[in-house]
């Protein structure tokens, strides 16, 4: 059977290797230990060498084309076989061109057998990149079924991503000849998750080998009746998940969803070590905090934890938070704010029956401030630093099982009421997650607000690519000495979270000083 | 503990056997006055005499059979081939006769004999004289299969040979004969069908039998240097195999390799991957990996010769395919 030869992993570091030269060609005899192709890799230009004895029976990448680690890009099989590149991961790491609509077909090419294009399997429908930090998706629900027939443009899927929930277009014409992501489950991004047929009736794919995970969580059952066998989450009719048997029993054993951990091993074949690093970072079971307590257990019997599959959103989250907080150097600055004035301005407005909260006088006050320091409006980008020419302020929002943080554009510019509009608008639609890419994107400044929870003041992690993040807490009753006589006053402290790569301590303190000044004279906000 | 060398080791056992039974006798090509074509039987002409010590003219067919005919009748012959290779001629009376006496006469006749000899490569003498055989003898029900690594199995084993009611077929590495190694003295007797773990470890479980050990222990050394540690199981009986030992360590590690000199087609080798796969699915991380001869004859040029059987380096690739550690 043909095999890939795959993009081997050549230095620490390297991700991706571009193939500089084959120094075998397509038929060719390759026995284990020959050299196959010359790889430039983010260090050095080196040898692949094959893995095993064959014949090369197609190259799937070309001289000068890039491909990530462990991404066939080779076939190699026995003398006059039918080379059938594997339909898993899209093999090019090429970067999506221009055009959106022609993004997904270099993947859907990739990801059929033939190179013929479009010719007797099908094309694939690939799972596609619908936000900067997606790498895969979940279909919740299919709008179309096998034998529809689908024209380009057309959705076909409701997909959940790390943010928000998306529908998946069609770029062909055709009939949706097989499924092979069901409901529920989850595709890498690239993955096809469907087969179109092309107008000539051409028929579908076989089952492809992609890996679209299975998504429901086999939740072990505490050991309080008789252990009923849980089902190893395996394969499924339309799909196949990579996994060492080995990996399997320990993942049944200790409750783990397999289609949440992260395979290492061959083809993303999940293997001991993925499940025991996904055992050891288990996440702490939701429910379990709150709720009644815990019955009284049978003496010497401890209830077992129960593992919850950690969602998409709060993977991603866990990833870009575990990289900016070593990864960008924080400072952080803290005033208190008083914010007696403020509320009046609420009040009024309340009598005016326009709605405006204490956090939308801090995103219109915070963006004003950004704008009369243009120094704080900046963030980081490989060696540039971005001057923003426009104000636009996130509001943290906190969904369940994860934060996204909507962005109120020209927030400096807008009105008290169109802010807080638009807030409640962006928070309603982020909680159905259902926000498009473009409204939780760019922004150089975040507004974190914990006050209605009570809390006094905290410190935020900034949302990278941001530079900074204002930790808001509560309003409450405070002693300030006025004049040598203590007075009670509205107070709340306003915490600064700076990325100190491109934001010193004074920018930021100055910045502070206007936010203070603005919500403490908020008459300042019309001028 | 005496340092014997390997052929040592199978003389000692040989008379040691001889003195403690005298139904036990040696025949073969020039086993007597030459000593041994590999010095195996030096001396024992001296002391025990033509009527023990029996130099048998080139007619492997009808010297093995006299062995199976005296076995039948009580006698406790050890039959040597000069090489298995030659005793492809005897393949009848060893299959089809000392095989299936047991069975053939309804449980009345016994056939204790020892049919022993070297197999292998033996170093640039081509493909007739360089196969290791011992799949081919391994298939058949009624023949237990042995193949030592070091001289103290060497000599165990072929006391416990000797001893055995049934027909034991014993392969003797050729280029083991001079390897030294540390043997006791007297009575010792190793069990067959008992594995031995010759060396622990416990990321990858190497299984092997007689030479390719030392390969395997080449490769554990400078694996061991990368941080990776290595379990040998010299699996020493071919048939009946040791599943136990094989499952027990193979559970230890969640991953194989096995090395086989012979071609890979109905290997020993791939029978072990079958009781692995079957009887410890749910243990293994990886795929089992075989590293055997290659599937072509022996060619006779020195550098060919090597690069068909399997050695360090490519007991160390397979190493580190199954513990995807290749590329790395």
């Amino acid at each position: 059977m043909a095999t890939p030869i795959q993009m081997p992993s050549l230095s620490p570091t390297m991700k991706e290797g571009k193939i500089v030269k084959w120094l075998k060609k397509e038929g060719d005899k390759v026995t284990s230990g020959e050299a196959i192709a010359e790889c430039e890799t983010d260090k050095s230009n080196l040898e692949i060498e094959a893995y095993d004895d064959g014949i090369l029976l197609k190259i799937l990448v070309a001289e000068g084309e890039m491909a990530t680690v462990g991404a066939p890009i080779a076939m190699l099989g026995a003398k006059g076989e039918k080379a059938e590149a594997p339909k898993s991961a899209a093999p090019k790491a090429e970067a999506p061109k221009a055009e959106p609509k022609k993004t997904e077909a270099p993947k859907a090419e990739a990801a059929q057998p033939a190179a013929s294009g479009g010719g007797d399997d099908g094309i694939a429908i690939a799972m596609p990149s619908m936000s900067p930090t997606m790498t895969e998706g979940k279909i919740v629900k299919w709008l179309k079924k096998e034998g529809d027939k689908i024209s380009s443009g057309q959705a076909i899927a409701e997909v959940e991503t790390d943010k928000s929930n998306l529908e998946v277009e069609a770029y062909d014409d055709g009939v949706l000849a097989r499924i092979v992501v069901q409901e529920g489950q989850t595709a890498k991004v690239g993955a096809p998750i469907a087969f179109l047929a092309g107008k000539g009736g051409a028929k579908a794919a076989p089952a492809p080998a992609a890996a679209p995970a299975e998504a429901k969580a086999p939740a072990s059952k505490p050991a309080t009746t008789e252990a009923p066998k849980a089902k190893a989450p395996v394969s499924t009719p339309g799909g196949r998940l990579r996994a060492s048997p080995l990996a399997k029993k320990i993942a049944q054993e200790k409750g783990l969803d397999l289609s949440q951990i992260q395979g290492s091993g061959p083809l993303g074949r999940i293997v001991k070590r993925d499940v025991e690093a996904a055992r050891s970072q288990a996440p702490a079971p939701a429910e379990a905090a709150r709720g009644k307590p815990a019955a009284a257990a049978a003496p010497g019997v401890r209830p077992e934890p129960k593992a919850v599959p950690v969602s998409t959103m709060r993977k991603v989250i866990s990833q870009r938070m575990a990289e900016v907080k070593p990864g960008v150097p924080h400072f952080y600055l803290s005033v208190d704010v008083e914010m007696d004035a403020a509320l009046k301005i609420r009040e009024e407005a309340k009598a005016l029956e326009s709605k405006v909260s204490v956090n939308d006088i801090i995103v219109k006050a915070s963006a004003m401030a950004l704008r009369r320091y243009p120094k704080m409006n900046v963030a980081l980008q490989g060696d540039s630093i971005l001057h923003f020419e426009s104000v636009d302020v996130g509001i943290a929002v906190a969904i369940e099982d994860g934060l996204i943080t909507p962005i109120i554009r020209d927030a400096d510019k807008k009105g008290l009421s169109a802010i807080s509009a638009e807030a409640r608008d962006l928070a309603e639609r982020a909680r159905k997650r259902a926000l498009k890419p473009a409204e939780y994107t760019g922004g150089s400044l975040t507004v974190s607000n914990l006050g209605m929870y009570g809390i006094d003041s905290f410190i935020a992690v900034i949302n990278p690519p941001q530079a900074a993040i204002l930790a808001v807490g509560s309003v409450s009753d405070k002693v300030v000495v006025r004049d040598g006589q203590m007075v009670i006053r509205k107070v709340m402290t306003v915490t600064l979270s700076g990325d100190h790569r491109v934001i010193d301590g004074a920018i930021g303190a100055e910045y502070l000083r206007e936010l203070k000044a603005l919500l403490e004279h908020p008459m300042r906000l019309l001028f | 503990m005496a340092e014997l060398m390997y052929r040592e080791a199978l003389n000692q056992a040989l008379s040691e056997e001889m003195e403690r039974d005298a139904n036990v006798f040696l025949i073969g090509e020039e086993v007597g006055r030459y000593q041994g074509a590999f010095k195996v039987s030096q001396g024992l002409l001296d002391k025990f005499g033509s009527a023990r010590i029996i130099d048998a003219p080139i007619s492997e067919l009808g010297f093995t059979g006299l062995g199976v005919g005296a076995a039948m009748v009580g006698l406790r012959p050890v039959v040597e081939m000069m090489t298995w290779n030659f005793a492809i001629l005897a393949m009848d009376q060893i299959v089809n006769n000392a095989a299936k006496l047991r069975h053939m006469s309804g449980g009345q006749l016994r056939c204790p004999i020892v049919f022993r000899g070297p197999g292998g490569a033996g170093g640039r003498l081509s493909s007739q004289h360089s196969q290791a055989l011992e799949s081919t003898y391994a298939h058949f029900p009624g023949l237990k299969v042995i193949a030592p690594a070091t001289p103290a199995d060497a000599k165990g084993m072929l006391k416990a040979a000797i001893r055995d009611d049934n027909p034991v077929v014993m392969f003797e590495g050729e280029r083991l004969y001079a390897l030294k190694g540390e043997v006791p003295e007297g009575e010792h007797v190793v069990p067959l069908g008992k594995a031995d773990v010759k060396r622990e470890g416990k990321d990858v479980t190497v299984i092997t039998w007689s030479r390719m050990y030392y390969f395997c222990e080449e490769a554990a050394k400078q694996l061991e240097a990368e941080g990776i540690s290595v379990e040998i199981l010299d699996l020493r009986t071919l048939r009946p195999l040791d599943e136990e030992a094989i499952l027990a360590s193979v559970r230890k590690t969640n991953r194989a390799v096995i090395v086989e000199e012979g071609w890979p087609l109905a290997g020993v080798g791939a029978q072990v991957v079958d009781i692995i796969q079957s009887k410890a699915f749910d243990e293994l991380d990886a795929p089992v990996l075989r590293v055997t001869g290659l599937d072509v004859n022996m060619s006779y040029a020195a550098n060919l010769e090597n690069a068909i059987q399997p050695d360090a380096p490519k007991i160390i690739a397979a190493v580190k395919k199954v513990l995807y550690r290749e590329g790395a």
